[in-house]
């Protein structure tokens, strides 16, 4: 069923029951995400998707839209909270883009330009957290983890559906972990995929790296914000 | 795999759902969840090593490391500090030995812990289960002597050797001060059976609408209709539903709960009856917080009595789920994800639990008073009920007094009081400032708010009150309550977990003496990032300490600010920037040498 939604106070058109993020990209309004994956259940972690819906502050990728339905993208309040949340990420974790592995093609990094970051307005932490290198083919580097919850939903074992990527401890404590012997059995094409999902630089594949010139990295070619856009496009045209 | 486990696994269910369970048993009977242990229920469950372990490290009560054959845990809240915390937290180092923070001895582990719904009777202390109530450097030192020379702690707790089963057990560990007796709570005997059979002839549209007309809401806090929610549950679809009792008490200054579950379990249970018999459910859970572990064969022992007198068992019955220390666990989804063995994040909602609960069932979640009042309701008549209280709140509701105040406990009070008339009630010694509902609430100023009233629409408490007096640094209380909610967000989600982290900061620089006005305003800004941007009511709600102060006694903030003075930010310590620059290169220097 075809509803009718008001973003920033233009009308759009859209199915009953669709996810904010996608409806507003396919209208060309992109707005930022660091957990969200298309086609998956929302994840509702990284809360970059902040929005107001009906004058309340809720996540872009966990509202299904409705009739009627007034969302702000654009107010300079909620604006200035997604750019926020980015940069704490920033400053929680340790992240040097120069060095990292990652960089032109991490989503962190990519949206931190979008939402006009220049430094993060709050005290960097610089915890200390130990990279594990113990399995075959994956090097996880905890320095970058934003905890987003994508590796650990949607990258399981195949033959038995166990998780492969958890998060131990809680709150500030909160670390990353690799089942070593369930992730040595992942072809592969499943190791890249992990790579590839993960939004920052701490699910890397050993063996290869910087194979991309700058210049020529997925966020060098095309901003995250066009890519978003061009693929809702196709997916919704 | 050992014989012990094996042993374990064959009092469970082979299902995720009993995992919290089997962490239990295995934390009991060996002292800490082993990689080898966690790898034997991992292979059980048909689950990864590291999924059981995510689940088992989330909780405070469960070990990954040897933690000591006795485990001491000292509750560090606010009202425990007021009362002594320090001297029992060092008498408690000197006699086991071990330190808090560190790994502890074969003997002990010292740990501790937030509020374990024991404000009356601070400081207080859990030793294997077992609660100690009013401590001095003196009574810890028997204790320990005691548990050195073998005793366990149930028996020194209990010297008595009355039945773990009975209330008087219960009520020499707790010594619980209720002050009031009715007209809704505390009321003295009543005829379950009676009761149960009456409500029986009743359809279950008529007990909705009773409930709703009662005007009843959550008192857990959030205040939803209780009728409302029971309807939505009755409504959706679903062969098989739920009711769950949130007995996780965590919001420090608060015992009412565990108050109702000493005196008046049976009427709780009536009302998770009541509810069940409501929605059309035949499975309940009483969540019960790992805090309050030594209530468990008391509560057993009451749960067979409804059986034995035909109230449970057929057609419906309870069992106990146990925590394992998580204040995160009283938001409603996330004591779900809890009870199926999960770490205790809360869902994303929509689908709320009346739709897709307990193992994605329908699933009605109330706390421990609303399912007493609940039951009280369907004794005396909605009429009754409404007829107290003020519109939109109506009734009575419980409140946990504790701090400075003559007669701290239990009081049941009707919607509409006034602060002024509960700080009379209860004595108060020359208040300042009241926190309301615990850290997630609002901090009052006597001087301004004492004629605001107990309601929904004004101060909606969820029956936490703390009383502080003027000698009080509330500066250091705000402090407090900011680490607390740093030490038991989940973590899900970055504002909550990195936000409140920044925001503690900022009141440690006030309260060291190096904030500027601009740290101020920072506070409020970044506390309405947390407020708005959070995914659950945990970090909706942890800026309160800091914005409720700032906003009702800006002095205390004001007082401890520093002028800005040439370039350096008064944040920014030059003396020790230079002596971290000194050690390091301490450090350095014989690694130059090599």
């Amino acid at each position: 069923m075809s509803v009718r939604i008001e973003i920033d106070g233009e009308g759009v058109i859209c199915e009953q029951g669709a996810t904010l993020v996608d409806v507003a990209a396919e209208a060309g309004i992109y707005i930022p995400t660091l957990c969200y994956l298309p086609e998956h259940p929302a994840l509702g972690t990284c809360r970059a998707c902040s929005v107001k819906v009906n004058g309340a502050v809720a996540v872009a990728c966990a509202v299904k839209v409705s009739d009627g339905m007034r969302v702000e993208v654009n107010d300079p309040e909620t604006t200035d909270a997604r750019k926020a949340l980015v940069e704490m990420l920033f400053s929680e974790g340790n992240h040097n883009c120069p060095s990292c592995e990652k960089s032109g093609r991490c989503t962190l990094q990519a949206v931190g330009y979008e939402v006009d970051m220049m430094v993060s307005r709050f005290p960097y932490q610089f915890p200390e957290r130990v990279a594990d290198h113990a399995s075959d083919a994956i090097w996880l580097d905890r320095d970058r983890c934003i905890f987003c919850q994508r590796c650990v939903e949607f990258v399981r074992d195949r033959e038995t559906g166990k998780k492969i990527f958890s998060i131990s401890g809680r709150g500030a404590d909160a670390r990353i972990e690799i089942d070593v012997e369930l992730a040595n059995k992942m072809p592969p094409e499943q190791v890249r995929e992990a790579v590839d999902i993960c939004p920052v630089g701490t699910i890397l594949e050993k063996g290869v790296g910087y194979d991309e010139p700058i210049g020529e990295r997925r966020y060098d070619v095309e901003s995250v914000k066009d890519r978003e856009l061009e693929s809702s496009r196709r997916h919704g045209k | 795999m050992t014989s012990g486990s094996a042993m374990i696994f064959n009092r469970h269910e082979r299902d995720r759902a009993g995992l919290m369970d089997i962490l239990w048993d295995v934390q009991r009977e060996s002292g800490y969840i082993s990689t080898e242990a966690a790898s034997g229920i991992a292979d059980r469950l048909g689950m990864s090593v590291e999924d059981v372990l995510e689940t088992a490290t989330f909780y405070h009560f469960f070990h990954t490391a040897p933690s000591g054959r006795h485990r001491i845990y000292l509750s560090n809240n606010v009202i425990a500090k007021m009362r002594g915390h320090r001297q029992v937290y060092e008498a408690l180092e000197v006699h086991t030995e071990t330190r808090f923070g560190e790994p502890g001895s074969a003997d002990f582990g010292l740990f501790e812990t937030a509020c374990i719904g024991m404000s009356d009777h601070e400081p207080a202390m859990l030793v294997d289960d077992v609660v100690f109530t009013d401590l001095t450097p003196a009574s810890v030192g028997e204790i320990v002597e005691a548990l050195k020379s073998g005793a366990p702690a149930a028996q020194i707790a209990n010297p008595a050797g009355l039945p773990r089963d009975g209330v008087a057990y219960v009520d020499a560990l707790t010594r619980t001060t209720v002050h009031t007796s009715g007209p809704v709570f505390f009321c003295g005997d009543t005829d379950y059976s009676a009761l149960w059979r009456r409500c029986l002839t009743m359809t279950s549209e008529n007990v909705i609408a009773t409930v709703s007309e009662s005007g009843l809401r959550g008192l857990g806090g959030a205040g939803f209709p209780t009728g409302n929610k029971w309807k939505l549950c009755r409504a959706a679809t679903g062969d098989e539903k739920y009711i769950i009792c949130n007995a996780d008490e965590g919001e420090p200054g608060t015992f009412k709960d565990r108050a109702l579950l000493t005196y008046s379990p049976k009427q709780v249970f009536m009302g998770m009856a009541i509810a069940a018999h409501a929605v059309g459910a035949r499975q309940g859970i009483l969540y019960l917080r790992a805090e309050y572990a030594y209530l468990r064969d008391y509560l057993a022992r009451q749960l067979a009595e409804l059986r034995e007198d035909g109230v449970l068992g057929d057609g419906f019955d309870i069992r106990i789920q146990l925590g394992a220390g998580a204040y995160i666990c009283g938001d409603e989804t996330a004591l779900i994800e809890s009870c199926e063995g999960k770490r205790g994040t809360p869902r994303l909602k929509p689908p709320f639990p009346v739709e897709h609960g307990f193992l994605g069932r329908p699933t009605v979640v109330n706390n421990v008073e609303t399912f007493a009042a609940a039951s009280r309701i369907m004794q005396e008549g909605a009429g009754w009920f409404a007829a107290m209280g003020v519109p939109r709140s109506t009734g009575t509701r419980l409140i946990s007094v504790a701090g400075d105040c003559a007669a701290p406990g239990i009081y049941e009070v009707q919607w509409g009081m006034t602060l002024r008339e509960v700080l009379d009630m209860v004595g108060a010694d020359n208040p300042r400032a009241v926190q309301i509902s615990g850290p997630a609430g609002e901090m009052l100023s006597v001087a301004v708010d004492a004629d605001r009233r107990l309601a929904y629409d004004d101060l909606s408490c969820n029956g936490s009150v703390m009383v502080f007096n003027h000698d009080r640094d509330l500066i250091d209380i705000v402090g407090d309550f900011m680490q607390f909610f740093v030490d038991e967000s989940c973590g899900i989600c970055v504002p909550c977990r990195a936000g409140n982290v920044l925001l503690r900061q900022k009141v440690g620089l006030v309260a060291a003496g190096r904030a500027v006005r601009s740290d101020l305003d920072d506070m409020v800004t970044w506390g309405g990032i947390v407020a708005r941007t959070s995914r659950c009511g945990l970090g909706v709600t942890s800026p309160n300490p800091i914005l409720s102060t700032l906003s009702k006694f800006p002095d205390i903030y004001a007082a401890r600010l520093r002028e800005r003075n040439g370039d350096l930010l008064p944040s920014f310590d030059p003396e020790a920037e230079l002596t971290g620059y000194a050690q390091a290169v301490a450090a350095l220097a014989p690694q130059e040498s090599l």
